[in-house]
């Protein structure tokens, strides 16, 4: 074999090891990142380490939404914090405030896609357990709505589902099988009375 | 030398080209039967497996992971937009909008179920009797029979369409003796006839104890174009509460009204409110109480094609055991009916 036909396998051999590690180093640092990163600030820290996180929870009381802060501990990561928001907010304002928050509700899965859509998957008691007229609904949706919003980051929409399904209506009056954002955006102003002297 | 560095430099280009991002092939086909209309998406496994949908009778929305190169039929029958990774179809005229996922291979359907084609319309309410000046009420279509058109309005009759709401597994509000479902019947029950009595069309989106869909109610709805529509609940105020639908929020942008739910009553606000107010005035007068007008984005109002209210009576129980409490209701909103074709 001639000096100059040995050449043509040792080029070939450099440039498939050439491609490969071209192609190793494109996919690790230019198409790796398609993972949802958990904001800065929010990673774990280590044991013992945990502090105190501050809760706001909108709870509809009286025809409105007030805001009640609650203090939980070691609750840092995106996931645990939306956990800890459904776990307190369906705890309700607390004793002897009325509230149309149904009881014993319980939080089966949070999923969040590509969109920053947090799927919130309850128990059915939401439904079941929601005594409640067009008002109430609304202010319940927009209280769930405004306390996760409030306490997680880079959540554009919040899509609720019952046992895993997605499910028309929670009481009958608001649809909940869309994402809550655009439902919950009109901010009630309060009531109107009628006056004697109303007409067209 | 230089050849060792011609070689490494074409292993990187390569390697390069190799690396890019796959743009992925959507394609949209569809097909018609009756009222109902196919669209299928198909793309490779992974596009549609990472997909995320949204679908509603006004839109519907699908966002790839990843940019994406679409190939439709040229006669396509809905107006599509595409942005990067995301493709919005804009729907007209549409019921329902059912979503499947099915693979081999990948695709995603979207059975859409058009508005015109209505079945089973509830009947109008029966009366005990026709009234001598008033002219027999439309015939009610039968169930599974195709609404296509509106039917016709009667010179001097006005069509109302009484919504009583919930129905079937969705009781309303519940207390030990009463459930609200019921009660909203009975009474839509009552106007219906004693609108009848008055000559007018009167309608029930449901007449029986059954399950009836927002969606449903707010078909049936456009499909009857109703002069008023009237949705019955109870309500935890103190008082009587009638609602209107919110004005459309104008200040979205054109993308997000395409993914917005469906909204028909802008047109509408002003003849809605003053049924309200003409109702209202009534029942105030009537039981000497107060009456509030609250406006919420309640989907039975703000789809709906025409002047639109919901009323809530106060004290489920009160109205679920007074025979007579419900008949000074029922005569207090016919009046105030009266008052506001005035």
């Amino acid at each position: 074999m001639s000096v100059r036909k040995a050449w043509i396998p040792l080029v070939l051999v450099l440039f498939l090891i050439g491609a490969s590690v071209g192609y190793y180093v494109f996919q690790t640092f230019f198409h790796s990142n398609k993972q949802i990163p958990e904001p800065p600030g929010q990673q774990t820290l280590a044991p013992g380490m945990e502090d105190f996180f501050t809760l706001r929870l909108y709870f509809p009381i009286d025809n409105r939404l007030q805001l009640v802060e609650r203090k939980v501990v070691g609750r840092t990561r995106q996931a645990a914090i939306a956990d800890a928001v459904i776990e307190e907010f369906f705890k309700g304002p607390g004793l002897g405030i009325q509230s149309p928050v149904p009881q014993n509700v319980r939080l089966l899965g949070l999923y969040r896609d590509s969109a920053q859509i947090l799927y919130v998957d309850l128990s059915a008691e939401l439904r079941r357990n929601f005594q409640g007229d067009a008002l109430s609904e609304y202010l319940l949706l927009k209280g769930l709505y405004e306390s996760l919003i409030s306490n997680l980051q880079d959540v554009q929409d919040i899509k609720v589902l019952v046992e895993g399904k997605e499910v028309e209506t929670l009481g009958g009056h608001f649809y909940l099988k869309y994402p809550l954002k655009n439902i919950v955006s009109y901010d009630f102003p309060g009531d109107e009375k009628i006056a004697d002297g109303e007409s067209r | 030398m230089k050849t060792f560095a011609a070689i490494i430099l074409m292993a990187l280009l390569s390697a390069r080209a190799l690396s890019a991002e796959q743009t992925a092939e959507v394609s949209l086909r569809y097909s018609r039967q009756g009222s109902m209309i196919r669209v299928v998406i198909e793309a490779p496994d992974e596009t549609i497996r990472n997909s995320v949908v949204h679908a509603a009778p006004a839109g519907i929305r699908i966002d790839f992971a990843a940019a994406f190169e679409i190939r439709k039929p040229a006669d396509f029958i809905f107006q599509t937009a595409k942005s990067d990774r995301s493709l919005s179809i804009a729907l007209k005229d549409v019921r329902e909008v059912k979503t499947s996922m099915l693979t081999a291979p990948a695709r995603i359907v979207f059975d859409i179920t058009t508005s015109p084609a209505v079945t089973s319309f509830p009947g109008p309410v029966a009366s005990p009797g026709p009234h001598p000046q008033a002219p027999a009420p439309p015939a009610a279509p039968r169930a599974g029979q195709n609404t296509t058109q509106p039917a016709p309005r009667l010179p001097g009759a006005r069509v109302v369409l009484l919504d009583p709401g919930h129905g079937g597994y969705e009781y309303g509000i519940v207390d030990d003796t009463a459930r609200e479902k019921d009660v909203n019947l009975a009474l839509a029950r009552d106007l219906g006839t004693a609108l009848s009595r008055k000559g007018k069309a009167a309608f029930l989106t449901r007449k029986a104890d059954q399950s009836t869909s927002l969606a449903d109610r707010i078909s049936l709805a456009n499909a009857k174009a109703p002069d008023l529509f009237i949705s019955i609940h109870a309500g935890l105020s103190p008082h009587f509460v009638i609602y209107l639908a919110t004005p459309e929020d104008q200040s979205s942008d054109a993308a997000v009204r395409l993914y917005a739910l469906s909204y028909r009553q802008d047109r509408y606000l002003a003849k809605s409110r003053a049924a309200a107010a003409a109702i209202g005035l009534s029942i105030k007068s009537d039981f000497g109480a107060e009456v509030t007008l609250r406006e919420l984005p309640l989907p039975v109002l703000t789809s709906i094609n025409g002047p639109a209210i919901l009323i809530e009576y106060p004290s489920l129980k009160a109205y679920a055991s007074d025979q007579k409490l419900r008949d000074k209701l029922v005569s207090s909103i016919v009046k105030g009916i009266g008052a506001y074709e005035r």
